[in-house]
């Protein structure tokens, strides 16, 4: 399975080739169409994965967000985006990928993680930059020239869980994908040190253009590298800022952080005035959305990442909703104190108005292991009171008259 | 000569390493570490499985993409149901023995989760007999990256600190339902051994 291993989330390599956003041009218009065999080769892959994407069950079906994001092409490209089709995808992980038909999927992953909408700017800029400068073709070239496809290709296998897990399947659409053709997922996951420089540049561009506060692009890295060095700590390992391999999870780069913030630097002096950060636009639109996709994370259990975000979240004040999902990232972690530090997460969301129904149940059940029988009752029958069809309504039942 | 019986050594090894499926017939069969046995009626195709917990046992009829019906027999206090580097960054929830219907149910999600999962939903949750008492039943749907839908029922039960757990899971159209009645008959002939 390949990870966050190339796209606007990708850099597998520092960008120490700068790059200045005035010298990108794109190659291409809105009405091109493939030149030669292997574009065409490469474009007949890219309708499958497509068509696949458009059935699934993992797309996610928000349409305000769609248009929205539409919205955001749209401003940074300053013209319609007609030749730029966007799907939005469950996937936890922080990714985005863009393929040289036209075809953008983001990830949930990196929506819940984007703090305003210049960030969410920044990885569609970048993602565009890819495709205005047709990276996915030089890649597959270069990558088919090499050889590279046969060594590569098990790492391309599926995850097999054992019995207690989720069996034997594709988890990823991009398993999927790569069943369709390995070379072009490699091409599309591990642009070169250049191609990914070029991008960070065309993006930064685009967002100048359009007002974006063109720092925002260095936040989106420097908040991924903060929370993938809590993420190493909490399991005791060292953080590794580089990929090992296209099978590694999104490598962040401090080297790429530094170039970004950089060039925002050099465009504000220049006389630059962009400095939207929409971050109101994108709370309004995130925010209906945030449970599901803070469960997407948190469930994960990947204690240290999830904790990052949460408490990243928190700064703009702590919701019944964050206290909630504080407590779980305690309660799957299983520390030896955590069962503890659950309880008093969860004691605080239930004292919050917006504390999701399950925040009481995750009271109720903390309170009877603690031996608070008469008020872990309570809290499970306040569960059952705001959320009478719950799924598990017959257990709790069943717990309650014990 | 020489180099055809290196060929026929290479392969004959090669066979001895690759792990095959076995076949399962009907009548009273241990599972897993051997602790927990079931009846099946009909015959089953025992998954091979290189990463296998001691504890673990899978069958299929068709295939583990179409249906498989899992088994776990005993998972200690502290262990996981999928086996992990320390070091993975997401990683199953641990099965602890006074584990609440909750964590129960959020430690199977996991498992999926931290597989790649990320659309799995819990359609429900009631109590239900198992080895001789009340155990846990949830029910659930989820997607894997193909599109196609799965659906799953685990069977739980926490017995002198030990987890057994019975699931079946397949794909929605079809095989999912075609293996449910066998997979109810199996649970409900489920024992310990004494």
């Amino acid at each position: 399975m390949l990870g966050l291993g190339g796209c606007a989330c990708c850099l597998a390599q520092p960008s120490r080739a700068y790059v200045l956003p005035t010298d990108i041009e794109p190659l291409i218009g809105p009405d091109y169409q493939p030149l030669d065999t292997d574009e065409r080769g490469i474009w007949q892959s890219c309708e499958r994965i497509e068509e696949i994407i458009q059935a699934s069950d993992r797309l996610f079906r928000a349409p305000e967000m769609q248009k929205y994001t539409q919205g955001v092409m749209e401003r940074l490209l300053g013209r319609p985006a007609s030749e730029l089709r966007i799907y939005l995808v469950h996937d936890a992980t922080f990714n985005a990928a863009m393929f040289p038909t036209g075809m953008m999927v983001v990830h949930t992953g990196f929506m819940v993680r984007a703090r305003n909408e210049a960030q969410y700017a920044a990885v569609l800029g970048h993602e565009a930059g890819h495709y205005f400068r047709k990276h996915t073709l030089q890649q597959y070239r270069s990558i088919r020239t090499k050889a590279a496809v046969g060594a590569l290709i098990s790492v391309g296998a599926g995850i097999a869980a054992g019995a207690g897990g989720g069996g034997t399947y594709d988890a990823s659409w991009i398993d999927v994908a790569n069943g369709i053709n390995l070379a072009l997922m490699l091409s599309v996951f591990t642009y070169s040190r250049a191609m990914e420089t070029e991008a960070d540049a065309y993006g930064i561009s685009l967002m100048n253009r359009a007002g974006y506060q063109p720092h925002s692009a260095a936040d989106v890295w420097r908040q991924l590298i903060d929370e993938r060095k809590q993420s190493a700590e909490v399991r005791k390992k060292r953080y590794n800022d580089r990929a090992d391999s296209v099978v590694s999870t999104h490598p962040p780069s401090d080297q790429r952080m530094v170039d970004l913030s950089d060039t925002a630097e050099m465009l504000r002096s220049e006389g630059s005035e962009a400095s939207f950060d929409g971050r109101d636009e994108w709370q309004a639109v995130i925010r209906p959305h945030m449970p599901t996709l803070l469960d997407e994370q948190v469930k994960r259990n990947d204690p240290g990442a999830s904790l990052y975000l949460v408490d990243s979240l928190a700064k703009d004040g702590w919701t019944g909703l964050l206290h909630y999902q504080q407590g779980e990232i305690y309660r799957m972690r299983g520390a030896p104190d955590d069962g503890a530090k659950a309880a008093m997460a969860y004691a605080a969301s239930v004292q919050l108005p917006d504390a999701p129904p399950e925040a009481w149940r995750a009271h109720g059940y903390a309170l009877l292991k603690a031996g608070n029988a008469a008020d872990g009752r309570g809290a499970l029958a306040r569960y059952l009171e705001l959320n009478p069809s719950a799924t598990d309504a017959n257990m709790i039942r069943f717990t309650l008259a014990q | 000569m020489k180099n055809t019986l290196m060929v026929a050594f290479a392969t004959l090894t090669l066979c001895a390493c690759v792990p095959t499926y076995k076949l399962v017939k009907p009548g009273a069969v241990p599972v897993g570490d051997g602790s927990l046995s079931v009846t099946p009626r009909i015959e089953w195709n025992e998954v091979p499985g290189i990463q296998r917990q001691v504890w673990e046992d899978e069958w299929t009829q068709n295939g583990p993409l179409l249906e498989t019906i899992g088994f776990v027999s005993g998972l200690p206090d502290g262990k996981s149901l999928i086996k992990h580097r320390k070091k993975d960054d997401a990683q199953v929830a641990v099965f602890r023995a006074d584990m609440t219907p909750n964590d129960l149910v959020s430690m199977v999600e996991s498992a999926y989760r931290v597989a790649g999962v990320t659309v799995f939903a819990v359609d429900s949750v009631s109590p239900a007999p198992f080895l001789g008492g009340t155990g846990l039943k949830m029910n659930y749907r989820y997607s894997p990256g193909d599109g196609i839908g799965k659906r799953g029922t685990a069977v739980l039960r926490v017995v002198n600190g030990r987890l057994y757990l019975m699931k079946l899971e397949g794909v929605s159209s079809h095989y999912y339902e075609a293996s449910q009645p066998e997979f109810e008959h199996l649970v409900a002939s489920a024992t310990l051994k004494k």
